[in-house]
């Protein structure tokens, strides 16, 4: 499909946040498909949550455009927020609170709420909904949390680093079920995580964010295919300009180089017979993409 | 949306809420049953008044505290942050919630106290009114600064301790008439009383004090995401924590010492007393009989001028630039020799009773015991309890017979002590902790005795090394407050002997020792 003529729920050009003198989202650009699962993958302290903070109107943007369900905005209104299902990174719920209280007092916010949907998905969570928050596991406050964000029917579901916290049996059953509501409803929903694996295993596009800019947008078969490395040993080669450099290193006197260029470029690439391209795995093309740019080992 | 907020406020804070309008409530019908009422004059609005005064911002601090620091505490603001709402609505409601509590609260108070009035006071509408309008200017505004307070988070309480304090000065040191000042002028002593007036001037300040005040707290919780109310929310670390601490004590020292500046001192007037000023030695001799004798005026003249030389002496020599004034009252019933201290405190100076026609004036008891005592007044006290005694206690046996005396032989034979033991050994330790020492030889006048060796055997360094050292100690000008304890740490007594000596404390408590073991038994 042309690029313009995808519809998006989601879309950020140039946002910037700063927190004192540190510039925690830079110039951030995004977008988001209609009904796509979008993987927003950065190191801790790579400006996610800060950039879902203001597409939640929890933070201003100081700079940039946020453009959500086709309406543009520096700062998310109420309006807009009920479109939204959001879970934070925390669950601060009341703890006095129960399951069906939440639900009750979350529920006076959005006029779409589905009293029994929410129930339906505490019963699919096993949850029971007379117990109090402060009786309930990380993973049940985390299902939870999504059941409070999901009975509202939102357009678009933000998650913030969803599974921090839970063990690798509740992060698995946790993703999928998101991506189950997600398929099942083609429900637009945008996580962040730095879980490589998980974005992986999920996501449809994803976004690879450092420093608080965008590095890299676009489906993980694009990436994989645009990313390698080349290993050689001994005299530099030398690669066209259009291919940019994104990391070395150096292993037993043996230099590895990855690069990003056009699958057309790599293809038409002649490079002596002991260099080999290699195709690398999401992880290396994450850590060559964010990770230190030189180690010598 | 406003509901729900209102309901979940309800349901987490109004057993509390409840709580603290029944306590309130029974507290005041409680007082109005006893016997409390009449310190006011039987009034219940003067009563009402003492509640709303003391009791109501206590109550708004409890609320306070759970309806926005605790929020702010727990993160649980990041969950409402969260959801579609406009921020400054959930600080609205939490604003009018609280509101409301303050008003009820208030309302209950002053229904209590109408139903009691129009039984025993002349009530009129006028009176009513002007009461309920006092009442809600005041719990309006005590709100306003309990609901801005509360976005101040780890620091509320340093602020608010730091508020009512700097009130309180104002009011009690500059002479700023507070009472008499917007909100407080609404509960003023005049609450119960005033029937006419309507305090238009008070209203318009409480009006724009709550609006500024109220204002505030918005911006805290508002402005730049409140960034600062999160910031100001977080726990405090342990460095700030031992900051916060070390700032409190400082301040209680501070105003410790105020108080204590502040308390009155009558200066002693003896009647009829004879005043001898000689430099900083000021004396008051005086007969505590109706009409002293010739014989005795006469005493009075030369014990008044002796001690003033005494003191006016020791003065010059430690270079001290005033004294505490001294107060001697001859007591005929006195014994020869027998000495009485007076209930003095050190500010006001020192007392002695004595029978001064038997007494002698030159008398070496009476000077030492003049001398130590009036140098301790001047350091209020502080001399006597800390590792300074031995100085203070050794200056004032030496300094009387310093021109009889030049060796522990000499002094020793000039104290009388025929059974001086042979084994006195003095140790650093010793000289830190003198009162053990003095325990240890079961001997006040003995130990008065090595102390005063111990001034010899600095004497052998030189003259001038000698009255430093002991200027240096018993000279000094100690203040009321923590900074005497800062000098004493600063300039500890082992630092001032090696700095006027050179010798370091455990050398001078050697060559002490070996004066002591060298000084042969003597017999009076």
């Amino acid at each position: 499909m042309v690029e313009s003529q995808v519809q998006h729920v989601l879309e950020v050009r140039g946002l910037k946040r700063h927190f004192g003198g540190v510039a925690a989202v830079d110039g951030l650009d995004l977008s988001v498909r209609a009904g796509e699962i979008y993987g927003f993958l950065g190191v801790n302290g790579a400006g996610k949550t800060t950039t879902i903070r203001m597409l939640m109107g929890i933070i201003a943007a100081e700079a940039g455009v946020i453009s959500l369900m086709g309406k543009n905005t520096r700062r998310t209104g109420v309006m807009l927020k009920r479109h939204i299902g959001y879970v934070s990174q925390e669950q601060n719920f009341y703890p006095w609170m129960s399951c069906k209280m939440l639900g009750k007092f979350v529920g006076s916010f959005y006029p779409t709420w589905e009293k029994a949907e929410f129930t339906r998905l505490l019963e699919v969570f096993e949850i029971p909904e007379t117990r109090r928050v402060s009786q309930l596991s990380g993973g049940m406050k985390a299902k939870l949390a999504l059941s409070l964000a999901i009975a509202p029917k939102p357009d678009l579901l933000i998650l913030d680093e969803p599974t921090a916290g839970l063990d690798p049996v509740a992060r698995r059953e946790f993703m999928e079920i998101i991506v189950a509501q997600a398929r099942q409803h083609h429900r637009t929903t945008f996580f962040s995580s730095h879980l490589i694996d998980e974005v992986e295993r999920c996501a449809d596009r994803i976004g690879i964010v450092h420093a608080g800019r965008m590095r890299f947008e676009g489906s993980l078969h694009v990436l994989q295919s645009e990313v390698r490395r080349i290993a050689f040993q001994g005299a530099t080669i030398d690669l066209p300009s259009s291919f940019e450099f994104w990391n070395e290193r150096s292993i037993h006197g043996k230099t590895f180089q990855t690069y990003r260029a056009k699958s057309e470029e790599w293809e038409q690439l002649k490079l002596p017979t002991d260099v080999e391209a290699q195709r690398l795995s999401l992880e290396d093309i994450f850590i060559a993409c964010v990770g230190v740019r030189r180690v010598d080992l | 949306m406003i509901f729900g907020l209102i309901e979940k406020e309800w349901r987490q804070h109004g057993a509390m809420i409840l709580f603290v309008l029944i306590l309130l409530t029974t507290g005041f019908v409680v007082l109005q049953n006893m016997e409390v009422l009449v310190q006011y004059g039987g009034s219940n609005f003067a009563l009402l008044d003492l509640l709303l005064f003391a009791l109501l911002p206590i109550a708004c601090l409890v609320i306070g505290n759970a309806l926005i620091a605790a929020e702010f505490r727990q993160r649980t603001q990041v969950f409402l942050e969260g959801l579609p709402m406009p921020r400054w609505m959930m600080l609205a409601v939490k604003y009018g919630f609280g509101l409301v509590f303050v008003l009820v609260a208030a309302g209950t108070l002053l229904g209590v106290a109408f139903r009691s009035g129009y039984q025993t006071e002349a009530m009129t509408n006028r009176f009513a009114l002007l009461l309920w309008i006092k009442t809600v200017g005041w719990a309006w505004f005590c709100w306003s600064v309990i609901f801005t307070h509360a976005f101040l988070g780890r620091y509320r309480i340093a602020i608010g301790v730091a508020i009512v304090a700097l009130l309180l000065w104002a009011q009690q040191e500059a002479g700023v008439m507070i009472s008499r000042f917007g909100p407080f002028e609404l509960v003023s002593d005049r609450f119960a009383y005033e029937r006419f007036e309507i305090p238009v001037e008070a209203l318009w300040m409480t009006c724009i004090l709550i609006i500024v005040i109220t204002s505030f707290g918005f911006a805290l919780g508002l402005v730049r995401d409140a960034t600062l109310a999160t910031m100001l929310s977080e726990k405090m670390s342990a460095r700030e924590k031992m900051a916060m601490t070390a700032l409190c004590v400082l301040g209680m020292v501070l105003a410790g010492s105020a108080a204590e500046r502040k308390e009155k001192t009558d200066s002693l007037q003896l009647p009829g007393a004879i005043d001898v000023v000689l430099g900083v030695g000021n004396v008051s001799a005086a007969a505590a009989v109706t009409e002293p004798t010739i014989e005795e005026t006469e005493a009075l003249k030369l014990h008044a001028t002796a001690a003033a030389e005494l003191l006016a002496g020791a003065a010059e020599y430690l270079g001290c630039k005033r004294l505490p004034p001294l107060f001697m009252v001859h007591r005929r019933d006195m014994e020869t020799q027998e000495l009485e201290d007076g209930e003095l405190s050190s500010r006001q100076g020192y007392l002695i009773r004595l029978n001064m026609i038997s007494t002698h004036p030159e008398s070496d008891a009476l000077k030492a015991r003049v001398l130590q005592k009036i140098l301790a007044a001047h350091q209020h006290l502080r001399l006597e309890s800390d590792t300074r005694s031995w100085v203070l206690q050794g200056f004032a046996t030496w300094w009387p017979l310093r021109k009889k005396v030049t060796t522990p032989q000499e002094l020793i034979a000039l104290r009388l002590h025929s059974e001086m033991p042979q084994d006195i050994t003095v140790t650093e330790y010793d000289l830190l902790h003198w009162l053990q020492f003095q325990k240890r030889l079961n001997d006040d006048s003995l130990a008065a005795t090595v102390a005063a060796i111990g001034i010899l055997e600095l004497g052998k360094v030189g003259s001038e090394a000698q009255r430093r050292f002991l200027g240096s100690v018993l000279a000094y000008e100690a203040p009321h407050d923590f900074r005497a304890m800062v000098h004493d740490g600063w300039y500890n007594v082992p630092y001032l002997v090696r700095a006027s000596t050179d010798w370091d404390l455990s050398l001078f408590a050697k060559r002490w020792t070996q004066s002591l073991l060298a000084a042969p038994e003597s017999k009076p």
